[in-house]
């Protein structure tokens, strides 16, 4: 059954100066005694602080907040990408995440391959990704640039491709970063419905948005961030007019 | 510490269960690699070939000896040096170059590290045709003794993955270790007995006495070229292939949770 526990978890970024990065800078940093002992060069960001939520299947939860709030790294903490620096996540059920989809694409190589690749990555044998290749290219509208390298593909056509890649698979827990960005009108439509399709047929999804239009038709419990801790969780409605007061307040 | 050991080891099993994954993605890149060549691998086993022809023919002339027997000697020193060169030049990017990979989706990071030892290991292992080439070519002949490279090949893989796994894990923290490593593997070639045999040294014979590439080169390159291996080379490969992996492991078990801030 697919489930998420989090309990006090607390993730610090560590962000690195030039000289933290070099080994010869390491090295010698004993010489330098007495001078500038507190410049480390390196810089801790509290991205998450003290969060503690359980989530189980038919949770549908939209993440609210605005940009830097932690909710693409809460997302990334729950699939199991980051490990917290403190505190402890229990993670049940197979997990997928529609985060950066467009990264991981190899350039030099056509769609066809790339779609062969991805989905091995995604945890498919040879076989069952080949049996993919036609449904893909066939809702990703390529034609025939399938066969072309990935770097001769305009904008909308990337992302139609990485988009119905990463979304050819079903999971027990779906991680979704707000990510209908591009894609021309049409495409958006078929889009948002091969989504709800996933999110539909998923245990348990959480959804980071400030768009609020996908959420809006999917989620029933909203869980609003702000600067790394969460500020309300609850019915979604009531997440989303927290978020709503604090930017009016803000402005 | 406990957690740090949880996610590394559950990395590593999950990497070997993925395992198909890694020869694949392995796989993929050397057809990328060579995609557009005809000749393509093939090539450069030729300019291996080549630069072993000439070096036996200079280092005949300098320490004497016959030309068919520095032949097969040189060439199997280079295949098995590159193969350790080339896997660590590698490592150094393994991780950062996989970043698209490792940030968008839950993915075991030893998987990535084992891939590219398994692709230098298909990239060696064709480099064998040249050699049997050139074994035909100065005679040598098969000989029961030869099936001593299966253990000599494993010492060897064994201790290029674990040297690998330190080398990708240390890259991404400190950035600048590749030049140190390309640099490293430049006089390493020379101060190993790759191209030279080691009875030829005159005096300074600790460099090769206490140099582990000496050993490593010695239980593999001994079997193939039908001579037989220095007193005590497999009892020190083994135990420089162990300390190699427990590096390796180390490594990965101390940066593992900290890698994903790193690349």
């Amino acid at each position: 059954m697919a489930s998420l526990n989090l309990r006090s978890v607390t993730l610090n970024f560590p962000v690195y100066g030039v000289a933290a990065r070099q080994f010869r800078s390491q090295i010698i940093k004993p010489l330098k005694l007495g001078r500038s002992s507190a410049d480390h060069n390196r810089l801790l960001v509290r991205a998450l602080n003290s969060v503690t939520m359980s989530a189980s299947a038919g949770d549908r939860i939209a993440l609210i907040g605005g940009n830097g709030a932690g909710k693409s790294t809460l997302l990334k903490l729950m699939a199991g990408i980051y490990e917290p620096t403190s505190g402890v996540i229990e993670r049940r059920g197979t997990i997928r995440t529609l985060l950066d989809m467009s990264s991981g694409m190899e350039e030099d190589t056509s769609g066809r391959d790339n779609i062969v690749i991805r989905a091995r990555y995604m945890g498919a044998s040879t076989k069952q990704a080949k049996a993919l290749v036609d449904e893909i290219v066939d809702f990703a509208e390529l034609g025939e640039f399938i066969d072309l390298p990935i770097r001769t593909y305009s904008a909308g056509m990337r992302i139609r491709l990485a988009f119905s890649i990463a979304t050819s698979f079903n999971a027990d827990v779906m991680l979704i970063d707000e990510v209908l960005g591009a894609g021309d009108a049409a495409f958006i439509d078929k889009a948002t419905a091969r989504m709800t399709n996933i999110i539909k047929n998923a245990g348990l999804v959480v959804l980071a948005t400030h768009a609020l239009s996908l959420s809006d038709a999917i989620a029933q419990r909203g869980i609003f961030m702000k600067d790394g801790r969460i500020a309300f969780d609850g019915p979604y409605q009531e997440a989303v007019a927290a978020y709503m007061a604090s930017t009016h307040a803000a402005a | 510490m406990k957690n740090a050991l949880n996610t590394s080891f559950r990395d590593l099993r999950e990497s070997i269960a993925r395992l198909p994954l890694a020869f694949f993605l392995a796989w993929q890149d050397i057809r990328l690699r060579y995609s557009r060549s005809l000749i393509g691998p093939f090539w450069v086993s030729i300019s291996i070939l080549v630069t072993a022809c000439a070096l036996s023919f200079v280092m005949t002339g300098l320490f004497g000896g016959e030309l068919r027997k520095a032949l097969p000697f040189v060439l199997t020193g280079i295949i098995i040096w590159s193969f350790l060169s080339q896997s660590l030049i590698e490592a150094c990017t393994t991780l950062i170059v996989a970043r698209g990979h490792l940030t968008g989706a839950p993915m075991p990071y030893g998987l990535m590290i084992m891939s590219t030892v398994i692709r230098n290991v298909i990239v060696s292992a064709h480099h064998l045709f040249a050699f049997i080439l050139v074994a035909i070519f100065v005679g040598i002949r098969p000989d029961w003794s030869m099936l001593l490279i299966i253990p000599g090949a494993l010492l060897v893989v064994t201790a290029v993955t674990g040297l690998v796994f330190a080398v990708a894990c240390l890259t991404p923290r400190f950035r600048d270790l590749m030049p140190l490593i390309t640099m490293v593997m430049g006089i390493g070639a020379l101060l190993s007995p790759v191209y030279w045999r080691p009875e030829s040294l005159v005096r300074n014979r600790g460099i090769v006495a206490l140099n582990p590439i000496t050993y490593l080169l010695d239980v593999l390159r001994a079997p193939l070229i039908n001579e037989h291996t220095m007193p005590h080379a497999w009892s020190a490969a083994v135990v420089i292939a162990l300390v190699c992996l427990l590096v390796g492991v180390g490594t990965f078990v101390l940066t593992r949770r900290r890698l994903p801030f790193w690349i």
